[in-house]
């Protein structure tokens, strides 16, 4: 359990597009570590998209060290990371307390191409939820 | 944070407006923050609070 940083909650504005998928990335910076608790991904598009969640050692996406989540979200609905409860659209049941990330890791999250759509926006469709932790030698 | 552009396919910078990151004109030169006006915004579900109580 952390016990020590600040706590972080980066909320993220989601704009999909007709049939095109979607890329968002953050780097965690230099100097600090995050201790990732929870993600919220909403998929606000009126047709099906497959997330994917990738954590990568570095800002160019080259190696990665584990893909965390890959869910098909329904139009409209959202899911919660972690969750082991893939059908719930609630935050709870999780059995992993956190995920710890070192300066220059990049998280990526996917929204694939869901087919012919109207495109749609969610102002928070997706939050990081994170404890931001200076780094040590 | 950064996005991908739906134009270029490139990954472009956010910006951070009161709280919340949001899309940015392109090095491309497309406006997204215009896209995201301009397609359907997502309105969730909220419970309606004025609904009367039934007993059974």
């Amino acid at each position: 359990m952390i016990s020590e940083g600040t706590m972080q909650q980066d909320v993220t504005s989601v704009t999909l597009v007709n049939d095109t998928a979607k890329t968002i990335d953050t780097v965690v910076p230099a100097g600090e570590r995050y201790a990732l608790l929870g993600i919220r991904i909403v998929n606000p598009d009126n047709v099906d998209r497959i997330v994917s969640i990738t954590i990568y050692k570095e800002a160019a996406k080259t190696n990665v060290i584990a893909e965390i989540f890959n869910i098909t979200v329904p139009a409209t609905q959202k899911k919660y990371w972690p969750n082991t409860t893939v059908a719930s659209a609630v935050r709870w049941n999780a059995t992993s307390p956190e995920e710890l990330l070192e300066a220059g890791n990049s998280i990526s999250v996917v929204w694939l191409a869901g087919g012919a759509s109207a495109g749609a926006t969610d102002a928070d469709g997706l939050v990081f939820s994170y404890v931001k932790i200076a780094s040590r030698g | 944070m950064k996005e991908s552009c739906p134009y270029c396919g490139k990954m472009t910078d956010m910006q951070l407006v009161e709280g919340v990151w949001k899309s940015k004109t392109c090095d491309c030169g497309k406006d997204l923050a215009a896209l995201a006006k301009s397609v359907p915004e997502l309105v969730e579900e909220q419970p309606d609070l004025e609904s009367k109580e039934v007993l059974p």
